[in-house]
């Protein structure tokens, strides 16, 4: 009953009932409300599914070490300015850790063959390229086209087209991942 | 109805409903929802970093999975944290007990040895 009244009152009601009563419950109502937008802000600052989990849950613990010691009005707000700044802060942190050596020549011969097979299978690719587009809907075809074949930028589609720069990015992704199944089916093939 | 609860209720809408943010990663939003998003992602940088950052997801079912272990994972910290204080506050509360015990006791020793010399 008390879980699911903390689940129908507002963040500020929430806020001042974990004050009140030093109840943790209160900051995982809180918490479980705003998981997408940490998950979907982590997800762009690191570019990768796992660390954005990671991040998540480190986030999650920071803030349930942090909510008792500081007087919070706006929990969204600050929410996101922790999220942000811990995310930042593990870019620093992985910029640190991973720079490679540039006079590594096994390492550049390695590539340097990847690139050669790579060559090859992009070849194969422009060949097959109209038939996969004409397996996209529409939308995806034309973003598609004006952004990889004719090089255009988001803004640019988007004036073009009358897309927002969300749905120009969306048809982007989705009609790269949809060549990309189709190009898979076809090496099945 | 202003324009700060009109957004207010499109917040709700879009926190409470996980599906829409499926539906964008997979580009079946209908143009209405498209137009919502927009407004949301304008008025404030938490929706608009979330769109960014979902739609390099390359699998829409993906995200469905990845919030559920992240609500098992805080489930499991809530429950340890909360266990923990339980404990303390049990621990605490022993040797409060104990403390009051050993004080009367001690007292009513003292009262006693003095009423008996009297």
């Amino acid at each position: 009953m008390y879980k699911n009244y903390l689940h129908t009152i507002d963040d500020k009601a929430l806020l001042q009932q974990f004050y009140a009563t030093q109840n943790i419950e209160c900051i995982g109502v809180l918490l479980e409300r705003y998981a997408t937008l940490l998950f979907g802000t982590c997800m762009k600052y690191l570019k990768n599914d796992d660390w954005a989990k990671e991040a998540v849950q480190a986030i999650y613990v920071k803030v349930l070490q942090d909510v008792p010691k500081y007087q919070i009005d706006y929990f969204k707000s600050w929410l996101y300015m922790v999220a942000k700044n811990y995310c930042l802060q593990c870019l620093q942190q992985k910029k640190q850790v991973s720079p490679l050596p540039e006079s590594d020549n096994s390492l550049n011969m390695v590539y340097e063959q990847c690139d050669v097979e790579l060559l090859e299978q992009q070849d194969k690719y422009h060949q097959q390229l109209p038939l996969a587009l004409n397996s996209l809907n529409s939308s995806q075809q034309v973003c598609i086209q004006l952004f990889f074949l004719q090089k255009m930028s988001y803004q640019d589609i988007c004036i073009q087209t009358g897309y927002t720069l969300l749905q120009v990015k969306s048809y982007i992704q989705n009609g790269k991942r949809n060549l990309k199944i189709w190009f898979d089916k076809q090496v099945k093939k | 109805m202003n324009n700060v609860d009109a957004i207010q209720q499109l917040q709700q809408k879009w926190m409470n409903d996980a599906t829409l943010f499926n539906k964008m990663i997979a580009g079946n939003l209908s143009e209405s929802e498209w137009k919502e998003l927009d407004i949301l992602c304008a008025e404030d940088p938490f929706f608009k970093d979330t769109a960014e950052g979902l739609l390099q997801i390359n699998n829409p079912e993906a995200l469905t999975l990845h919030l559920y272990q992240l609500q098992k994972h805080l489930k499991q910290t809530i429950s340890k944290q909360t266990s923990k204080r339980k404990k303390l506050y049990t621990f605490n509360l022993t040797w409060l007990i104990t403390a009051i015990i050993l004080l009367l006791l001690v007292s009513f020793a003292v009262c006693f040895i003095l009423f008996k010399n009297h």
